[in-house]
């Protein structure tokens, strides 16, 4: 169960990347988003936005709304975006190399 | 757990963060409520969607340490560390004391290799001076059997002293990191 939390986790990040990378989402829309492809806990989106911002991937504006407080959006800096590049490239090789070695175990059964 | 829960649990474990980071921190959650009320959903429903408080809160802490290795180790506790552990190494004498130890290891260490070969230290007298003595060769023999055993219970020791002296080490490292 826990590995199962970690796992999330860690795609939790790419996948906050490659949303705010097609349009710039403040918090509660990137939680709901996030929530139509996988299952996680969303309060732990604010710490991942966090480190992205002092890690230079994100960056914020403020945009006033009618209803209710002023939303944060965040957006991908260019570095962001090379970096998403570079988690993708990695994710794609990792899923491909996960899988292979899944696939062989089965032939060997 | 409604809002006014699930902010107290939160704002009260992230009291040791500066006001500035706190307030944009609780702002975040409280602002994810209103969102969240506006799109029609219930406290208790968002509370649970964002998952449990006291995870959050270690995330969050754990997230601003990692930002500030120096940060709760500031250079006057780490003089005072080095101090502390100056006074302990070389006045209370750790490192006398321990240097001593193994300077009387290596003499008894020594000494054993000696006597392990002192059968061949009396075939030498023997070829030097011209003249054979067996209860001489039978004595060096069994001095070499008692080397033996010497030197495998050194080997012993030794192996003890080197893991209390790295771990000593290790201690004094780690202190002056910051001893976590």
């Amino acid at each position: 169960m826990d590995i199962h939390i970690q796992f999330k986790k860690g795609a939790l990040e790419l996948c906050v990347l490659v949303l705010i990378h097609r349009k710039p989402c403040y918090g509660f829309e990137l939680a709901q988003q996030v929530s139509q492809y996988i299952q996680v806990a969303e309060g732990a989106l604010y710490p991942l936005l966090r480190r992205l911002v002092t890690e230079g991937h994100c960056s914020t504006y403020l945009q006033e709304s009618n209803e209710g407080p002023p939303r944060k959006y965040y957006l991908l800096t260019p570095e962001g975006e090379q970096y998403m590049n570079a988690m993708i490239e990695e994710w794609d090789k990792f899923v491909t190399s996960v899988s292979k070695l899944l696939k062989d175990g089965a032939a060997d059964e | 757990m409604n809002k006014s829960q699930f902010l107290t649990i939160l704002r009260k474990k992230l009291s040791s963060l500066p006001q500035k980071e706190r307030k944009e921190l609780m702002e975040d959650y409280e602002h994810h409520y209103v969102f969240g009320q506006n799109a029609g959903k219930t406290e208790e429903e968002i509370s649970a969607e964002l998952g449990d408080p006291y995870e959050i809160a270690a995330e969050l802490l754990a997230e601003y340490n990692r930002n500030r290795p120096t940060g709760n180790q500031n250079n006057g506790s780490r003089i005072m560390a080095c101090i502390g552990l100056f006074i302990l190494n070389f006045v209370v004498c750790v490192v006398p004391l321990g240097l001593s130890i193994w300077a009387a290891w290596l003499s008894l260490f020594a000494s054993s290799v000696i006597i392990i070969l002192s059968p061949f230290l009396a075939l030498f007298d023997f070829l030097q001076n011209d003249y054979f003595g067996s209860s001489k060769l039978f004595a060096t023999i069994t001095l070499s059997g008692v080397g033996i055993m010497m030197a495998i219970g050194l080997f012993s020791l030794g192996a003890l002293l080197k893991k209390v002296t790295v771990s000593y080490i290790n201690w004094n490292m780690s202190i002056v990191r910051g001893g976590k």
